[in-house]
């Protein structure tokens, strides 16, 4: 066996900055997978949801908190994620459970999270995300996939000037400089 | 001259250069106006006869008075005066001129102007035809023209943006206005845009009364009432230029054009603007009229005199004429004469009128015959010959609505007789463009007020939304008539219809004469209506004087159609923040760093950035860096990041019948942790990607696919999984990103990775074999899958962990292979490998390749259907003298080869009917000492030992080849399986 461990390294290294008095900093996360609900199982998967995270699955575009601070989003018809950032014992005691009703992928290495926070946000965002974000069309808790600066971004409304943006790990270089820039540029 | 009481001169005074000579103005002027007040008449050369040309208006339909702004790489040029906002030391010069503005060497033209008449060039410069391009082009390239780019990158950062509204209002007349306080009050997002500095359109340039108060001050009260609503966002310096389909219109909004110390910030947003309905406030354009050298430095549209006046205290001297069609050009003389200025005579084309001002002297249903005064007018005299001493002529054609937006849309303009004006004959549909006030043909603002708020309360009514209640609004009277005298034609070649194009009356008759008697085939013989203005003010004259010619009505003649940009728009706008190393997203490996403090040299591919090899110390060629990777990992091992390789998780019941529909070779029987090599055809039969699919569990596959082709196959999958087999249970993810992968080559790759996976004697040979899949742990329990898969021909695994360890895992495998002097590779010496050992990869798999071609016909399932399967089995991809992918070398081993040379049976001549294929990969192969080559050629496996030429005509090279396998290296795959 190695001699060496090997060690954890995050897209972003920790990553925090503020500009334009916009807070940017990298929201780190110790587990995010996807759920895939096989062919007509969603009321199965309903059940499942409920009984492994203690929470109502969430419906198309719309996310829940539970009690232990998992973030799970519904993207699609049969896609969710979900999110683990605290030091509740996900994997081992919830993605087995999971795993009886939904087909699971692991990404926690495949994603990178930006929670972006502050007064002008809507301004920021607005440069790069084709998306309408008043609040009257994108509330608290609602979820997109979209393309922002030409990559795959997930978006989540936190509260009404924070978000949280998950992009791809091998281009969060990239997007990180996108969403400077846009702060610089508002 | 400045009328010294306006307020504009208690604002901040500001100086400005124009053609190196300093200038004073205010805030809040343009530079059209600053030039106006400062009595600059002649401002530019006109396009091809380099007449001098003045200000003729006072907005973006300016055709005149092009300028150029800034020095270096920030020189604009092509600007217009009348959008330039003024600031403290604006540099702006005249621009297309030999000599000075004043004396310019190239009005030589203007003398021959009777015979460089519009199709002059095409006609005359037709002999010798060689000449053209090289000659004549050239220069009446260089003769003729507007202004010069620097020629440099344009320093200035842009941006781009999207904006959503329920409601976009473009336009902040009075129209706009009102239509934004009702429309506010419904609690609908609104996003209201003015081209200008200022707010109020029209208003601003008017003495009108709105509620007993100065139009101007009602103007400031309605803006700040809007302000107030959270559901209203204004943008002035923002021109929406383009509209269209399903509510998307674009809009440049200038943000630091107007600051003389550039901040950081930047220079213009384009923005993509999403909206439900768009309400055009977008008022009207004032048309000239056509009449003997019109174009004089001095005459200008009456409209715009008025604003100068009245906005700007500005005006040219003191003596002015107004000549008129309507009655607005009554107006401008009224407000002249209220400002103190002496106003000679209004000169209207109309006879049956009663006179609108009775202290002016008018002549009714006379025209102007002549105008004095090359540097700026002197005197015009009228069709009666009477001659008056002015120092501005204003003058007015009537008024067009400015309709361009729903021309975009495809709507065609309808003739309205009763104005003489083209409106838009959009019918309403949801996403349509709603006009109101001027730009729907309404043109008094007694008129507009109760028409926009009947307008827009029959749309909220529509809608279903609260209903507010409009606000009282009691305005000034307006009369407003016109009539079509719009051209005289007393003397053709000087009555210039387009003066941005140098477009004359002349020029129209011989248009016709020329048998280009349709308005689209007189835009593209005269070039009338192109250019930055796109004839804002000319068009409706060129449709004036044809229907004259033709002794027709305008309404027959019909009317082009205006297409975008509405303004002119820099491409630096349209290309925002993406430029050089921004154009596009970079994507990175996790073990960029690693291989950067190792001084990689790094290639594009794709998106991706790839360590292409590692130089050490010593190695001064790229060459001797890939030799040696190459040689140490087939004698020991190497190590080389492929994560970019497409993954894609699928999983599902029915997911090998799945993956025998997308590949031409069967999986359904593919073990639990074995790998299988699959082909994947495009639906008519010719080869789209390949690579190798490992079976996890019963329902889980991860297939690989190239890197180039990752995306591409991806959506391929997800077509076929929710379009042609909707009732498969299979969901696919793209994995990508998610795991980190490895490829460890060579002889000694099993002993490292038996350093560093938990288990080592799970993978001997006997229990790991060639083509074996797992997943394992390592380095003390973590997640890590395991493929016995080669690409260089050794024996080989690829190691992948989720993508946090990444580069973890990379540099301990550097670490614990010290011991065999594990090196790292790139992609040139994983190239090499992959030639040597005869895999087709993107050059071979190209889009014009077919099983057949590749060698694997065998791997096309004759039993189950797949896709591309039957359209695989046409004669001609069956044909046994298509090209069979076979190995080459050249016979003198000296000799290099050059991928893309075409083969040639010795003997014959290199041309085309004879062409028996080509050579797609080339290198150097270190191990054997040569290059050799991999390529295409007819009937290749039976010719093996046979010579070619390999053909290089590009660089005019021969080389005799031999044609052998395409393995060069262990065919029989010993090493691989060992």
């Amino acid at each position: 066996m190695a001699r060496q461990a090997l060690k954890i390294e995050r897209p972003l290294d920790g990553y925090s900055k503020i500009i334009s008095k916009l807070k940017i900093e990298e929201y780190q996360f110790d587990n995010l997978i996807s759920l895939a609900i096989p062919l007509n199982s969603e009321r199965k998967c309903r059940l499942n949801f409920k009984k492994s995270l203690g929470a109502s699955m969430p419906n198309i575009e719309k996310s829940i908190i539970n009690k232990n601070g998992v973030l799970g989003f519904r993207i699609g018809l049969d896609s969710l994620f979900v999110c683990n950032s605290t030091n509740f014992s996900f994997s081992r005691k919830t993605v087995p459970l999971l795993k009886q009703a939904f087909y699971i992928t692991d990404q926690t290495g495949g994603w990178c999270g930006i929670r972006v926070e502050g007064e002008k946000v809507i301004e920021m965002l607005e440069r790069i995300c084709p998306l309408n974000l008043s609040i009257k069309v994108f509330a608290i808790g609602d979820v997109k996939r979209t393309i922002m600066d030409h990559l795959n971004v997930i978006i989540f409304r936190e509260k009404e000037k924070k978000f949280i943006l998950f992009s791809p790990s091998s281009s969060t270089g990239s997007f990180i400089k996108s969403i400077e820039t846009s702060s610089r540029n508002i | 001259m400045r009328n010294s009481s306006h307020p504009i001169t208690k604002k901040k005074k500001l100086s400005f250069t124009f053609n190196g000579k300093k200038y004073f103005g205010f805030k809040g002027d343009t530079l059209a106006s600053a030039l106006v007040a400062n009595n600059v008449k002649t401002v530019g050369r006109s396009f091809k006869y380099h007449r001098p040309r003045g200000i003729f208006s006072a907005g973006s339909e300016e055709p005149n008075a092009l300028v150029e702004i800034g020095k270096g790489p920030f020189r604009d040029p092509n600007t217009k005066a009348t959008d330039i906002e003024l600031f403290d030391g604006l540099q702006a010069s005249s621009q297309n001129f030999l000599g000075s503005v004043n004396f310019d060497l190239m009005a030589i033209n203007d003398l021959f102007k009777n015979f460089i008449g519009a199709g002059f060039y095409y006609k005359t410069f037709m002999w010798p035809q060689k000449f053209w391009e090289k000659l004549y082009e050239p220069v009446i390239r260089r003769a003729a023209g507007l202004g010069k780019l620097s020629m440099e990158a344009d320093p200035s950062h842009y941006d781009k943006g999207y904006l959503h509204s329920e409601f976009l209002i473009v336009g902040s007349g009075i129209s706009g206005l009102v239509s934004a306080l009702l429309l506010a009050e419904t609690g609908s997002e609104i996003l209201l845009i003015e081209e200008d500095f200022i707010l109020g359109g029209r208003l601003n340039s008017e003495k009108l009364q709105i509620n007993g108060e100065k139009s101007s001050a009602w103007v400031d009260k309605t803006v700040k009432k809007l302000k107030s609503f959270k559901n209203v966002r204004i943008l002035t310096r923002t021109t929406v230029y383009a509209a269209f389909d399903h509510g998307i219109f674009a809009a440049l909004e200038k943000k630091t054009d107007h600051i003389s110390v550039k901040n950081s910030k930047p220079r213009q947003i384009n923005w993509k603007i999403y909206t439900k309905y768009c309400i055009l406030a977008s008022g009207a354009l004032e048309r000239s009229i056509a009449f003997p050298n019109n174009d004089r430095p001095g005459i200008m549209l009456s409209g715009s005199v008025r604003t100068y006046a009245n906005r700007y205290g500005a005006h040219y001297g003191q003596k002015v004429a107004v000549y008129t069609n309507n009655d607005d050009g009554w107006k401008t003389a009224n407000d002249l004469k209220d400002m103190g200025l002496e106003v000679k005579a209004i000169i209207d084309t109309r006879k049956e009128i009663t006179t609108l001002s009775s202290n002016i002297t008018s002549y009714l249903g006379q025209t102007v015959k002549k105008t004095y005064g090359r540097q700026g007018i002197k005197a015009i005299e009228l069709s009666s010959g009477k001659k008056l001493n002015v120092d501005c002529l204003a003058v007015s054609g009537g008024w067009s609505s400015n309709i361009h937006l729903t021309c975009h849309k495809r709507g065609k303009p309808v003739w309205d007789n009763k104005y003489k004006n083209f409106l838009s004959a959009n019918s309403r549909k949801k996403d349509d463009i709603i006009p109101v006030g001027a730009a729907k043909g309404t043109f008094s603002i007694q008129n507009i007020i109760p028409d926009t708020n009947r307008v827009i309360l029959s749309l909220i009514k529509e809608l279903g939304l609260n209903i507010p209640k409009p606000k009282e609004l009691n305005s000034s009277r307006e009369q407003y008539s016109c009539s079509l005298d719009l051209v005289s034609s007393t003397d053709p070649s000087n009555s210039f219809i387009d003066l941005q194009n140098d477009v004359t009356q002349k020029d129209i008759e011989l248009s016709l004469k020329e048998g280009f008697k349709s308005v689209e085939h007189l835009k593209r013989y005269s070039t009338l209506g192109m250019a930055t203005d796109q004839g804002k003010t000319s068009n409706i004259l060129g449709l004036a004087s044809m229907a004259q010619l033709k002794k027709t009505h305008i309404s027959e003649i019909g009317t082009t159609i205006f297409r975008p940009p509405y303004v002119p728009i820099a491409i630096s706008a349209f290309a925002g923040r993406s430029r050089g190393k921004d154009f596009r997203p970079t994507r990175l490996t996790p073990s960029h760093n690693s291989a950067s403090k190792r001084k990689a040299a790094f290639v594009e591919a794709g998106n991706w950035l790839r360590a292409q090899w590692f130089p050490e110390r010593g190695e001064t060629f790229w060459r001797q860096s890939v030799d040696r990777e190459v040689l140490q990992t087939r004698s020991s091992v190497g190590i080389c990041d492929v994560t970019t390789l497409g993954k894609i998780d699928i999983q599902g019941k029915d997911c090998s019948d799945f993956l025998n529909f997308v590949y031409t070779n069967a999986f359904a029987k593919l073990p639990i942790n074995r790998v299988r090599y699959g082909l994947m055809l495009r639906e008519d039969g010719v080869a789209y990607d390949d690579g190798t699919t490992a079976r996890l569990s019963e329902n889980h596959f991860i297939m690989t696919t190239t890197t180039a082709n990752a995306a591409l196959v991806f959506r391929n999958l997800e077509f076929i999984r929710q379009c042609l087999l909707p009732d498969l249970d299979v969901h696919l993810i793209s994995t990508t990103d998610s795991w980190a992968q490895y490829s460890v080559a060579g002889p000694n790759s099993r002993k490292l990775l038996q350093k560093i996976v938990d288990k080592p004697k799970e993978i001997t040979n006997t229990k790991f074999p060639f083509m074996a899949c797992r997943e394992l742990t390592i380095c003390g329990g973590v997640l890590a899958r395991l493929f016995r898969i080669s690409f260089s021909g050794e024996l080989a695994y690829e190691v992948a962990v989720p993508s946090q360890y990444g580069n973890s895992l990379f540099n301990t495998l550097l670490s614990e292979g010290k011991e065999f002097n594990a090196i790292p590779y790139g992609t040139e010496a994983l190239g090499v490998m992959r030639i040597e050992k005869g895999h087709p990869a993107g050059n071979e798999i190209n889009g014009q390749t077919t099983a057949q071609n590749l060698g694997l016909s065998r791997m096309i399932s004759k039993k189950a259907d797949s896709i591309g399967n039957i359209l695989s089995e046409r004669e001609g991809f069956n044909n046994p003298d298509i090209g069979i992918l076979s190995g080459f070398k050249p016979v003198d081993h000296r000799q290099k080869l050059e991928a893309g040379s075409h083969f040639i049976s010795l003997g014959k001549k290199p041309i085309m009917r004879d062409d028996e294929g080509w050579l797609s990969s080339v290198a150097f192969s270190p191990t054997l000492g040569h290059y050799i080559g991999l390529g295409f050629v007819k009937n290749g496996s039976n010719r093996i030992g046979e010579k070619v030429l390999a053909v290089n005509p590009l660089q005019n090279k021969e080389t005799e080849v031999e044609i052998v396998s395409p393995h060069f290296l262990d065919p029989e795959g010993i090493r691989q399986r060992g």
